[in-house]
């Protein structure tokens, strides 16, 4: 009822009234303006999004045809990476295909490169292949290369001692490639009487080969070309494959003359079709046998370890040529090896 | 009845009704809308500048702009305010 009386009765009292209210409210706004800006200059935070004008000519937008707009002509990028394996220089687009082929990652490419990686090892032997050896991809090389220290260190003395370093330069890089790589006379004649499909296993000598199958299954994969690094219970490959295998290394150096004279006696090609049947049945045999039986033919024949050796390949019927081609194996330190190796023998 | 008692009659109305606060809360957000708080904004800035930054105090500013405030608030919202204010005190007289 107040209020009504004022509005009614003054009138241009109330006007001033409102005003000076409005005034109030005005200053109060414009106080909490003074407010913030105070607070902003003591903070630092005033001239933050002011345009410093230097800048603003150092930096502006180049609006010319031809530039972009920091005023730089476009120039074509070319990315190019280096490939840490061939040292080739390759677009970045095309890097990742590349490397695939190159580095052995993929599943054809595997095979490529390491044929490509082969023939590196034989041009400069010092580069041995030394990409291969954590391979997933189990290679016989590698494995090779552990028998062969193996052998190394049990026949210090032996004249075969050298050419095996040889070996290990000339089969590190697991290659497929053409043998080209031994060098003395016998080995030569060695790899060219060998017609066999099997592509760098000819040019170990028989030793060797018996050393590397009397340790692992060595079944030869018909896709990868390789042989079975596995042991020689290896459930992949069944024993008549292995038998196989066996048969076919060994025969395949046969008819090479031998300058040693270790395995001349084993076998002829004659007998092959025979000697195969009975290895086969000595296989067998064996097989259930305990390793007591191949202890005790170790003993029976302790001088002549060697011989002895190889006819746990070929079969103990063959005993009788053995020790006749042992009388001309004269040599002390083979027996001594064959000695150690035969720990290695198969316990049936 | 006096100017100033009237005044203080319809303030204290005002801020028992709340009023108060909206108004002025009406009045900020007219006065960013047209433009009134940059323009004072850039006078701060200058005032800032000329008197140092380090030096500036809240006296100052408040000594140069609240004239600046009062002169350069536009017609439109001062009569969009009393407006409001006369509504209000129609509102409550009739109660």
């Amino acid at each position: 009822m107040v209020e009504a009386d004022l509005l009614a009765t003054e009138e241009p009292n109330m006007q001033a009234a409102l005003d000076g209210i409005m005034q109030e409210l005005i200053d109060e706004v414009s106080l909490g303006l003074c407010f913030e800006i105070h607070r902003a200059c003591k903070v630092g935070t005033l001239f933050l999004a002011d345009i410093d004008l230097e800048s603003n000519h150092d930096f502006a937008l180049i609006d010319r045809p031809g530039v972009d707009v920091l005023g730089q002509a476009p120039t074509k990028k070319n990315f190019e990476c280096v490939c840490p394996s061939c040292q080739r220089h390759l677009a970045a687009s095309r890097f990742a295909p590349h490397l695939e082929k190159c580095m052995g990652m993929g599943r054809n490419s595997s095979r490529i490169a390491s044929r490509r990686i082969a023939n590196n090892t034989k041009r400069d032997s010092d580069d041995s292949g030394g990409d291969d050896e954590n391979d997933n991809d189990w290679s016989y090389g590698t494995e090779n290369k552990k028998v062969k220290k193996l052998k190394r260190e049990k026949r210090a003395d032996s004249p075969r001692n050298r050419r095996a370093g040889r070996y290990r330069n000339g089969v590190s890089g697991n290659g497929h490639g053409p043998s080209n790589g031994p060098t003395s006379s016998q080995e030569s004649i060695e790899s060219a009487a060998d017609t066999m499909p099997i592509p760098n296993y000819e040019s170990m000598t028989i030793e060797d080969r018996k050393a590397l199958l009397l340790n692992t299954c060595g079944v030869i994969s018909e896709h990868t070309k390789k042989m079975c690094t596995r042991s020689v219970r290896c459930p992949q490959h069944s024993d008549e494959q292995r038998r196989q295998v066996r048969h076919l290394m060994l025969r395949q150096n046969r008819p090479v003359p031998d300058v040693e004279d270790i395995h001349i006696d084993i076998d002829t090609y004659d007998d092959a079709e025979t000697q195969s049947l009975r290895e086969s049945l000595q296989w067998e045999a064996s097989s259930n046998s305990s390793p007591a039986d191949s202890t005790s033919t170790n003993n029976s024949t302790s001088s002549h370890k060697r011989p002895q050796k190889s006819s746990k390949h070929s079969g103990g019927s063959k005993s009788k040529k053995q020790k006749v081609s042992s009388s001309k194996n004269s040599s002390s330190s083979s027996s001594k090896e064959s000695a150690s190796a035969s720990l290695y023998d198969f316990p049936s | 009845m006096k100017d100033a008692q009237m005044r203080a009659t319809i303030n204290q109305k005002l801020v028992e009704t709340g009023e108060r606060e909206r108004l002025k809360e009406l009045l900020r957000t007219r006065l960013i809308e047209c433009g009134w708080r940059d323009q004072l904004k850039a006078q701060c800035k200058e005032i800032v500048q000329n008197k140092g930054l380090e030096h500036i105090t809240v006296d100052d500013l408040v000594a140069e702009i609240t004239p600046k405030g009062r002169a350069l608030v536009p017609d439109n919202v001062k009569k969009e305010l009393l407006q409001r204010i006369r509504t209000f005190l129609a509102q409550q007289s009739s109660i």
